[in-house]
């Protein structure tokens, strides 16, 4: 989206370095949806580079994604938009493969993305949700190390949570 | 590729809570025996909902999982780690033990880490009183509390951070209940329906923007809320009419306090007898001066067969200089008791000789097929400038014949705007 004509402030770019060494520029407004780097931001005297050790250049280039269109969509603040947010947050957690989602996680937990945090755990739990624990175990590849007779003992005293 | 690494369970605790947070307290419980790891992560959820979708029984053997509820809870709070924002027991089909909910209440009063949002709806057999200990979790920002019965302790002075108040089959003496409203500084939002015994209520709080009321009472009348923007008011009136009446004509009418005492109203929606009862009572048709600048959406229900309902209605229309949405439902039952009314078109009369000029849409809904309703619809088509739509939805099928003849003659009708459509809905 080219930035519109009547806003007249020169919107500030910044530098966004990955672990791996991969830079991304992006406008201050879109990179202040992570707390993180809103907090960087406002320090006084504060530099164009920002460097992210914590974060793999894939999927940081993932979060900024998210936050460039939520960020574009918040600008008309029309009754529409939280429809077209909705509808493009379901497309972008729609395939994610585990490991994406993890490592998505942490980069949104890392960069303090709390919109995008409370979009992906939604998804985890969308493959919790009335599942059999089994299911569960099978989804996640979760190893039970309980003992024998152990986890059938924790069924019986909430037998109510698992009819 | 298929994964083969756990990784859900390598995930910080602060991002499992979250994941928690997303899931019923029943599949929280579940993931106890995914593995040890797990075994007590459920306890970190910080809303404990308990109501019929997150803590679902079994229809049958239902009797022996009430019994078995309350030990639910209790295990449940006992087990829990870190704090608890929100608690609600909406559970109103069997009723519960009062000592119960009272230690549920206890218990969490005494959370170190405290608690916002609290919702109590059970049913409890009988009138229930709130244990005290209630009014001291200054930490709550949403309140809600149904079948039961207020107390507050004399030295309960308001609770400092409630942004929301909802009561809905409450018990509260009405001094209670004004003192408890005026003593929450930022309550934004009040909600009122069906409390016991109150007549004439004074609300008193300066933050509040959101006011909706539903039950019996004589009056309302409001102070200091120089704040509220959106109010609802659905009230039914026994007797008091007389009393009301004598009230009005002391001082002026009541519609021109209420305005006053209203001054940033945006919307206010308006049913059952209030305004035919009391906004309207004492009303003389008169120049108005124009109190509600702000009010730019209105509903109310009226009987246009009915002349104080339609001059109560004239008189806010009126009032509101700015209003952009009316709507109206007719109040039809009245209108065919009252057949042989109003003879004359009231509209005609122009009292007011008003104009309204930012008015851009109009609904009215459960419309017959009687002259008082055509000229209505035709005052305010010859009234409304601005108008872009007037949608028109009758109560009932009218027939065919009947419906044609109705639109027939509101296509005759003369519009002050060029733009005005007129929308036919079908019943």
């Amino acid at each position: 989206m080219s930035s519109s004509s009547t806003t007249t402030t020169t919107t500030r770019l910044l530098m966004l370095k990955a672990s791996d060494g991969v830079t991304f520029e992006v406008e201050e407004a879109v990179a202040t949806k992570l707390g993180a780097i809103n907090n960087m931001v406002e320090e006084e005297g504060s530099e164009d580079l920002i460097c992210l050790p914590n974060v793999n250049g894939k999927f940081l280039g993932m979060v900024l994604e998210w936050c460039k269109k939520h960020a574009n969509n918040n600008t008309n603040s029309d009754k529409g938009n939280d429809e077209v947010n909705k509808w493009w947050d379901k497309e972008f957690v729609m395939d994610l493969d585990q490991n994406t989602l993890y490592h998505l996680l942490m980069a949104a937990d890392y960069l303090s993305g709390t919109e995008l945090v409370d979009l992906l755990t939604e998804k985890v739990a969308s493959m919790i949700r009335g599942k059999k624990v089994e299911e569960i175990r099978e989804t996640f590849k979760i190893k039970s190390d309980f003992l024998p007779g152990q986890e059938e003992e924790i069924r019986k005293k909430n037998s109510w949570a698992f009819e | 590729m298929k994964m083969k690494v756990d990784r859900i369970s390598n995930l910080p605790d602060s991002i499992i809570e979250e994941i928690m947070s997303h899931l019923s307290i029943r599949d929280a419980v579940r993931t106890s025996i995914l593995s040890s790891h797990w075994r007590y992560k459920w306890a970190m959820f910080s809303k404990l909902v308990f109501n019929k979708s997150s803590f679902p029984f079994p229809s049958q053997d239902g009797v022996v999982y009430m019994n078995e509820f309350a030990t639910i809870i209790d295990h449940i709070l006992l087990l829990h780690i870190g704090p608890i924002d929100k608690f609600e027991l909406s559970y109103a089909a069997r009723p519960l033990e009062q000592s119960d909910i009272n230690r549920w209440i206890i218990h969490l009063s005494r959370t170190r880490t405290s608690i916002k949002d609290l919702v109590l709806d059970a049913s409890t057999g009988q009138d229930y009183i709130l244990p005290s200990c209630l009014f001291s979790c200054q930490s709550l920002t949403n309140l809600v509390l149904c079948h039961c019965m207020l107390k507050p302790p004399p030295t309960f002075h308001g609770f400092e951070n409630l942004r929301s108040l909802k009561l809905k089959f409450v018990n509260v003496a009405q001094h209670l209940l004004e003192n408890l409203i005026s003593s929450c500084p930022v309550l934004e939002s009040l909600n009122l329906v069906d409390l016991e015994s109150s007549s004439h209520l004074n609300i008193n709080a300066k933050n509040l923007k959101f006011f909706n009321i539903e039950g019996f009472y004589q009056g309302i009348s409001f102070e200091n809320t120089t704040s509220l923007a959106e109010v609802t008011i659905s009230f039914s009136f026994d007797d008091y009419n007389r009393e009301n009446h004598d009230r009005a004509h002391k001082n002026s009418s009541n519609l021109l306090e209420f305005f006053y005492q209203l001054s940033q109203i945006r919307r206010l929606d308006i049913s059952y007898g209030f305004l035919k009862n009391y906004l309207g009572v004492g009303i003389e048709p008169c120049n108005l001066p124009k109190p509600g600048v702000h009010l730019h959406y209105l509903a109310v229900d009226i009987n246009l067969d009915n002349k104080e309902d339609c001059l109560a209605t004239l008189c806010l229309l009126s009032s509101a200089p700015n209003l952009r949405e009316l709507q109206i439902k007719v109040d039809l039952d009245e209108l065919e008791v009252n057949a042989v009314g109003t003879k004359t078109n009231f509209w005609e009369d122009d009292h007011f000789s008003c104009l309204f000029t930012k008015l851009q849409l109009v609904k009215i809904f459960s419309i017959g097929d009687s002259q008082p309703e055509l000229d209505f619809i035709k005052f305010m088509l010859s009234k409304s400038p601005v108008l872009e739509r007037m949608i028109v939805r009758p109560a009932k099928a009218l027939g065919l014949r009947d419906e044609l003849g109705f639109t027939k003659k509101c296509i005759r009708f003369m519009r002050a705007s060029v733009r005005a459509e007129i929308i036919w809905l079908d019943p």
